[in-house]
């Protein structure tokens, strides 16, 4: 059927393809991609991890600024953020202050990132960072 | 493992309410207590350009002065674990020689001459207070101290008035509140003619409950 995609298992979902080189298995924003006759769509968000920190708990003062945060994504990613979503409204790539970001990891490999006071939301307290990551078909962590 | 992570930024220093260090001389384990609002990581006491970080527990920190610390007044600084340094110090006093000879006659602390004309204020449990004016050579040098024992001699009357003489040596007779006992003291400066104060050691604040006939000491830092 013209305009149509063909989800795994037979599926067909009515839409604009977008056909690309079979040597890709994913395109930006959920678009799909045939790959030996099976189009691929990918809709699911990567997931992150935090593993550690150094130290919980960080300064203005100098030699106690930063800590060094330990992470991974599970699936190859083109761009992540890390973002202190204290106070926020929501806990989406939209929302709070941007504390650092980068661009591409590689699935299940231990990331390390330094994470400044001055980066955080001004005042003292205890404050959240969320960890967002876009995987290769540009879907952002939720 | 969580999508999360929580660090806390803390910019604020620790409130430290130190107790009087004993005397100590190079050579000996200084051991002072104190109460402060959070953790510290760190005590430190310096003089002369030479500072000794002591081992900090949680109500008290502790180190011994290695041979050779300088005698004369030290200051004791304290940080919290992130760096945030208190804004109350203590002053130790160190004594001249060392542990190693201690047989030998102790000498005075370093003592300069200064100057002071300057009035103290003793405030008592009771709200009473006296006037201490001390008297001195002409001139102070920039970073130095003034001390002396004080001696509540009787608690009658109201205020009192009493003098301090000697540059660096003082004597303070307070009377206080007729029938009390005891008295807490606290000293404070009200007016300096020639230097200002930058604190009033703990030893002196220290001295929070004296009674009749009860030596405390008095002992004035200036910047």
């Amino acid at each position: 059927m013209p305009g149509s995609v063909r989800m795994p298992g037979g599926a067909t979902t009515l839409g604009a393809p977008v056909w690309a080189a079979a040597t890709r298995s994913k395109l930006p924003c959920g678009r799909t991609v045939r790959v030996g006759g099976t189009t691929i769509v990918d809709v699911v968000a990567p997931t992150t991890l935090f593993i550690s920190e150094t130290v919980a708990k960080v300064s203005l003062t100098s030699g106690f600024t930063d800590t060094v945060v330990s992470w991974s994504a599970n699936e190859d990613c083109q761009a992540w953020q890390i973002r202190d979503v204290t106070g926020a409204a929501g806990q989406t790539i939209a929302d709070g202050v941007l504390v650092a970001s980068g661009a591409a990891i590689t699935a299940g490999v231990t990331q390390t990132t330094t994470v400044s006071g001055s980066a955080l939301t001004a005042g003292d307290g205890v404050k959240t960072l969320k960890l967002f990551a876009q995987d290769l078909a540009g879907n952002w962590t939720a | 493992m969580s999508s999360v992570q929580l660090i806390e930024l803390d910019t604020q220093p620790p409130t430290v309410i130190w107790d009087a260090p004993s005397e100590v001389r190079a050579g000996e384990r200084l051991t002072v207590a104190f109460a402060a609002s959070e953790t510290l990581g760190s005590v430190t006491l310096t003089a002369s350009g030479r500072a000794l970080p002591l081992t900090v527990g949680s109500t008290s920190a502790s180190g011994v002065l290695p041979v050779g610390w300088p005698a004369g007044l030290a200051t004791l600084t304290a940080t919290d674990e992130v760096g945030n340094a208190a804004a109350e110090h203590a002053t130790v006093d160190v004594l001249a020689g060392s542990a190693t000879s201690r047989g030998g006659r102790r000498r005075a602390p370093r003592r300069s001459a200064g100057v002071v004309h300057s009035t103290l204020t003793l405030q008592t449990r009771d709200a009473i207070s006296s006037t201490v004016t001390t008297t001195g050579a002409p001139s102070i040098a920039a970073v130095d101290a003034i001390e002396g024992r004080a001696r509540v001699v009787r608690h009658v009357g109201a205020a009192s008035t009493a003098q301090v003489t000697g540059a660096l040596r003082a004597t303070v007779t307070p009377r206080l509140t007729s029938g009390s006992t005891a008295a807490a003291i606290a000293l404070t400066v009200s007016a300096w003619q020639s230097s200002s104060v930058s604190q009033v050691a703990s030893s002196a604040r220290a001295a929070a409950r004296v009674r009749d006939d009860e030596d405390f000491i008095v002992r004035l830092l200036f910047d």
